[in-house]
């Protein structure tokens, strides 16, 4: 939808739509889980019958990235399977958000001295949301994602370019390389 | 043919499509809602009145997101494969008759032209699971394939036995035949076998094999992205409506509901009430394995559909007026 | 057999469907949480800004993640001047809280702290000597010692 984000001055039709953009958007955010550890059974309960995710919308957890919006980082990403995240949000399609769950997803918490641990989401994924905890409670991340909500609604996309249609991480680490310029390779954005 | 009765026709098609989108709308909020209470837990509930306008929510998510098309699927048929999926169930839409005669085309061989058209759908979700170039979608395409036709026979041949006893194709007289006593009473196997086989028609679940998000990422479509994403659901919503449509009119007597007048009104709500009935299955059952589900077909179902069409004959010569 | 187990579990999912649901509507009403359970670490402080901390960096020394920090004053070293938590490494262990001689350490039932900046994870809880905001008020400034007070179960 490169229509609205491309625009360079907003007019009366271009508000209008993009107002209920940003009201469908913020409406139905489905998740991608990345499922990396134990919060995503906390993840599984906030899907249950006592907190019900699907209450606004959210309920619906796509086994594909494809149709996702949400990439949610339950847990530690270990070195090793750090390109394969970088490789599902690519194949998510734009717009699309990161929520990191835990305190292992924020900064490797427990497993941070590891030698084979990342120290957090955000040195491989551009993270919007942070939800601490160990595990988060289903409540605190319904609180992410009521956050997460207020700043879909809340942000407007007139002007606002397309991201890159591929994300490599700042500093891409050498033994990377190769899997995300395979990557590159493979994927095209239409 | 003349510019009166093209523009009627025209207008019953654009009327048609509204019914299709209005019904999916409807069915996309109604599971969402059944399947949570199945649950115990609420549904969509904020936003709208009981989460009313979640649907529309999503369609404006789905057709604002990116387009993605991967560089190595077949771009043709990539673009094509939605719609050779929804095609044919709208097309089917157009001889199903709502109320005596009134469809779009209340032709002769209605019922066989339902069926001819449920079997171009397995070409759509093959062109869909295939064109992605994604392994898991190519299973997910050959498995509905082998679903579809497999299923297809037991189907055809319970109907043939409704054939039999109404004594005409046209599903109007089909219906007319059942104005007191239903066909779901007169062939009870016949329904039974009717609905497993639409269900597994349509690929809801327990037969939902084509999209197995355990076994499969999400199926012949874990490719789509965005609205062609929304495509595909629309196929299937509407193949749920065709289907739930034809057990409706072949066997719980479309408009009629004795002893009471016959209105296109009883015709709805059996329609939804057969659709409430899926999800409620939905939410129920596990899908079956692979095997299992072909062993059904071939094994127990098909058989049963034959020694079922034996009955119907031999009653249907023994007594005048089965 | 034939069919039975179907129908069982058709009834059940249909009683589910019309009876009650049993959702906490969370952002409209709010569950009481378990007493026991652990969520944001906080300090006892009185009124007038007078934290409880005796700066002993017993749990600071005892945390497995590295989570508190403690700056002493180097006048008066049974006074800290701050104390850092950096609650997007916390475990929520509790192991703080037990270790804390002057049982200064709490652990508040706050949970809604997501954020967009990884930064306000970490939160002060005595800055330039005096105790902030995050702090739990309390009337006594003498360390109240429940485990004596019931009669003497101390373990320890």
């Amino acid at each position: 939808m490169g229509l609205i984000e491309n625009a360079e001055r907003p007019n009366f039709i271009l508000t209008t739509i993009d107002t209920l953009l940003r009201w469908g958007r913020s409406h139905s955010l489905w998740w991608c889980n990345a499922g990396s550890a134990c919060c995503s059974l906390e993840f599984a309960a906030m899907g249950g019958a006592r907190y019900d995710m699907d209450r606004i919308g959210s309920g619906l957890v796509r086994a594909s990235p494809r149709q996702s919006d949400v990439l949610l980082i339950p847990g530690p990403i270990t070195k090793k399977m750090a390109p394969i995240f970088v490789r599902v949000y690519n194949q998510m399609p734009d717009p699309k958000w990161v929520i990191a769950m835990g305190s292992c997803a924020i900064s490797g918490g427990a497993f941070r001295e590891s030698y084979s641990m990342t120290r957090g989401a955000d040195t491989v994924l551009p993270v919007d949301v942070y939800v601490p905890g160990c595990p988060v409670r289903p409540e605190a991340l319904f609180y992410g994602l009521l956050k997460l909500r207020a700043r879909v609604r809340g942000t407007s996309n007139i002007g606002l370019a397309h991201r890159e249609p591929i994300y490599v991480p700042p500093d891409l680490p050498p033994e990377w390389e190769a899997e995300v310029r395979e990557f590159l390779g493979e994927h095209e954005a239409c | 043919m003349n510019a009166r009765i093209f523009l009627t026709q025209l207008l019953g098609a654009l009327g048609l499509i509204v019914i299709l989108g209005f019904n999916v709308i409807i069915m996309d909020w109604w599971e969402r809602k059944l399947v949570g209470h199945i649950h115990r837990r609420p549904g969509p509930m904020h936003t709208g009145w009981h989460g009313i306008l979640q649907p529309f929510a999503d369609m404006l998510k789905m057709l604002s997101k990116e387009d993605i098309v991967p560089d190595r699927a077949d771009r043709l048929f990539f673009w094509l494969g939605p719609a050779v999926a929804v095609v044919p169930a709208f097309m089917a839409l157009a001889v199903l008759p709502l109320a005596p005669g009134f469809a779009l085309a209340d032709i002769g061989n209605g019922l066989f032209f339902v069926f001819a058209m449920q079997t171009i759908m397995p070409f759509g979700y093959t062109l869909i699971g295939w064109s992605g170039h994604n392994k898991w979608s190519l299973v997910g395409a050959l498995r509905s394939a082998a679903q579809l036709i497999s299923y297809e026979i037991p189907m055809l041949i319970v109907a043939l036995g409704i054939l039999l006893a109404a004594g005409s194709a046209r599903l109007t007289d089909i219906v007319n035949a059942q104005s007191t006593v239903w066909y779901a009473v007169k062939q009870p196997i016949g329904l039974l076998i009717f609905f497993i086989t639409a269900v597994a028609e349509m690929n809801r679940s327990p037969f939902d094999m084509p999209e197995a998000e355990s076994e499969l990422v999400a199926g012949i479509h874990t490719e789509y992205a965005g609205m062609k994403f929304g495509l595909v659901m629309m196929a299937e919503y509407t193949a749920m409506l065709v289907g739930s449509w034809m057990i409706v009119l072949l066997f719980l007597g479309g408009w009629h509901l004795w002893p009471l007048p016959p209105s296109p009104v009883w015709l709805v709500l059996k329609l939804y009430l057969v659709q409430s009935g899926i999800i409620w299955l939905r939410g129920t059952y596990l899908r079956l394995r692979v095997d299992t589900m072909m062993e059904m077909s071939w094994k127990y179902l098909i058989p049963a559909s034959l020694a079922n069409l034996m009955l119907v004959g031999v009653l249907a010569t023994t007594f005048k007026g089965f | 057999m034939f069919g039975q187990g179907l129908l069982k579990g058709l009834s059940v999912t249909g009683r589910r469907m019309l009876g009650k649901t049993e959702c906490d509507m969370y952002p409209y009403r709010k569950r009481v949480l378990p007493p026991k359970s652990r969520i944001f670490l906080s300090m006892r402080a009185t009124p007038d800004g007078k934290a409880l901390c005796n700066a002993c960096l017993t749990c600071q020394q005892g945390c497995p993640d590295n989570v508190i920090r403690i700056e002493q004053d180097p006048e008066d070293r049974k006074r800290a001047v701050s104390f850092r938590v950096n609650s997007g490494r916390c475990t929520f262990c509790g192991i703080c809280e037990e270790n804390c001689p002057r049982h200064a350490l709490t652990f508040t039932q706050d949970f809604e702290r997501a954020t967009f900046d990884k930064g306000t994870l970490t939160y002060a809880l005595i800055a330039d000597g005096t105790a902030t905001g995050a702090c739990v008020i309390v009337e006594r400034t003498e360390p109240e010692h429940p485990a004596s007070a019931e009669g003497g179960e101390d373990v320890g």
